[in-house]
């Protein structure tokens, strides 16, 4: 930890003023230093007072999804506790984290911003994110395990981020197979996973998260209005984004780390549970044409099993998925 | 004969510090030739020793040379083959240029192409250094486990 961040932690802890005397003999600092952190973090957009004889008092936080904001009592062992990357506007997180990863940068380290300017969906789609609505971060994996199992991860992924949006509003999102997340119909998360590697061993995974969180409804295109929401709308108030972050990165390392343990059994079981996919009759439009089945079943890989008109029963890797049955569900 | 056979000739060729070394057999010929530094080996019979690569210009055992060209030019071409189950895509997004196409040279981190399976985006990469000689597959195709994606010329 940085002595901004331990002077932030310190006063933000605190029940009453620090002096800047106390605070400077903590770090083993001057208090000229300790005075120039405070000036840099009411900078940064925090708010702290500082009164004569009193010292500083902890005011307020800016609403940003700043590194000392996410690691703010963040649970986690591993993730986003060392780096953090985190930029105002970027073209695309996911491509930060790809070029991070190919220079050594380590397991963990989160890619963060404010606003994407190219955000990037399946097959080059765009994927919309206005500044402080939502969250857009990208996070770099090593996993240890067999490429064969990889793509395991994205529905991991779903699993973990329903489970966090669950957490901290009380809503469930179901799962839109392979990894969207639905309520009532809409779309309100997409993550999009990027991976390097060879037959033997993976070399990194990138792993990118777009989550929908205070957008109003007239932020979204009219085109998008029908078949996308954000949290705020389903819950008609706006939610705290940073302890979002904190609850995605907990239990997205929960879920990673006893999948490296213990295998992905645990994964698909609650993917099963949370799926709004399995039972319904669904069409799957690929590149080369289109297929329409009920969907059946996962297999061990988190491939979709579809049962044919014919009667036959195809797994599917690929494609954009279209639910046409049950609830009226269109996405 | 093979490589080894060979290696244990040139050894018994200098130990006994032969100048010259012969063996003739219907299908193949070996030939010694002790320089002033090294000895020297040359390839079969039928064919100019220097047209082959490295690995060939040992080979004793190439009885036609048409046929055993063709094969060689064939066992030439390295193979990009697919690491994981999925989709293939030639190109980034459905309307964008491919990656790669026949003719193209491309280094060991060049990317040829996608494979997707559950929205992973696995970019291939070309791992050796070369021309593309051959696309195997159609844009969107499902690829297997370990399956050919593109023929490369390493030597190109």
């Amino acid at each position: 930890m940085t002595n901004r961040e331990t002077i932030l932690t310190a006063l933000r802890l605190a029940t009453d003023w620090l002096t800047g005397e106390r605070l400077a003999e903590q770090l083993g600092i001057s208090r000229m230093a300790v005075s120039k952190q405070v000036a840099t973090l009411n900078g940064m957009g925090y708010r702290i007072e500082s009164a004569h004889r009193k010292g500083y008092r902890f005011h307020s936080a800016p609403d940003l999804l700043l590194p000392e904001e996410i690691r703010f009592q963040l649970q986690t062992e591993r993730f986003g506790q060392e780096e953090i990357h985190y930029f105002g506007e970027l073209p695309s997180t996911n491509t930060a984290a790809k070029e991070a990863a190919l220079s050594g940068c380590p397991e963990g380290t989160l890619f963060i911003a404010e606003h994407q300017t190219n955000g990037r969906g399946r097959r080059g789609r765009t994927w919309l994110a206005e500044a402080s609505h939502g969250l857009c971060f990208s996070l770099l994996l090593r996993p240890v395990f067999s490429p064969r199992q990889l793509t395991l991860l994205p529905l991991l992924a779903a699993v973990a981020v329903s489970e966090a949006i669950e957490n901290v509003s009380g809503i469930r999102a179901e799962v839109k197979w392979p990894n969207d997340l639905i309520i009532g119909g809409k779309k309100i998360c997409g993550i999009l996973t990027e991976a390097g590697f060879d037959l033997e061993s993976i070399d990194y995974v990138v792993l990118g998260i777009g989550l929908n969180i205070n957008t109003p409804a007239q932020a979204f295109p009219l085109e998008l209005r029908e078949i996308a929401t954000s949290l705020a709308m389903e819950t008609g108030a706006p939610l705290d984004r940073r302890v979002l972050a904190r609850a995605i990165l907990d239990c997205f390392e929960r879920r990673y780390t006893q999948a490296c343990a213990e295998g992905f059994d645990a994964v698909l079981d609650a993917w099963c549970e949370r799926s709004c996919t399995l039972g319904r009759t669904v069409t799957i439009r690929q590149e080369t044409g289109t297929l329409q089945g009920r969907a059946e079943a996962i297999t061990p890989e988190g491939a979709l099993v579809l049962r044919l008109p014919n009667g036959s029963s195809q797994a599917v890797v690929s494609g954009d998925l279209i639910q046409s049955s049950g609830k009226g569900l269109k996405v | 004969m093979d490589i080894k056979e060979i290696k244990k000739l040139v050894e018994l060729v200098r130990a006994n510090e032969l100048v010259e070394f012969e063996l003739e057999e219907p299908d193949f010929r070996v030939s010694i030739k002790a320089a002033a530094d090294a000895p020297v080996v040359y390839g079969p019979a039928a064919q100019p020793q220097m047209m082959m690569a490295p690995a060939a210009t040992l080979s004793a055992s190439a009885p036609a040379a048409p046929e055993a060209a063709a094969k060689d030019e064939e066992a030439g071409l390295a193979s990009i083959n697919s690491p994981i189950v999925g989709t293939f895509y030639r190109s980034p997004s459905p309307d964008a240029a491919p990656f790669v196409k026949a003719g193209d040279r491309v280094e060991e981190d060049t990317v040829v192409c996608i494979v997707e399976a559950m929205k992973v985006m696995n970019e291939i990469k070309a791992e050796c250094k070369g021309v593309i000689k051959k696309v195997m597959l159609e844009n969107g195709t499902a690829v297997e486990y370990g399956q050919e994606l593109f023929k490369i010329d390493p030597a190109g």
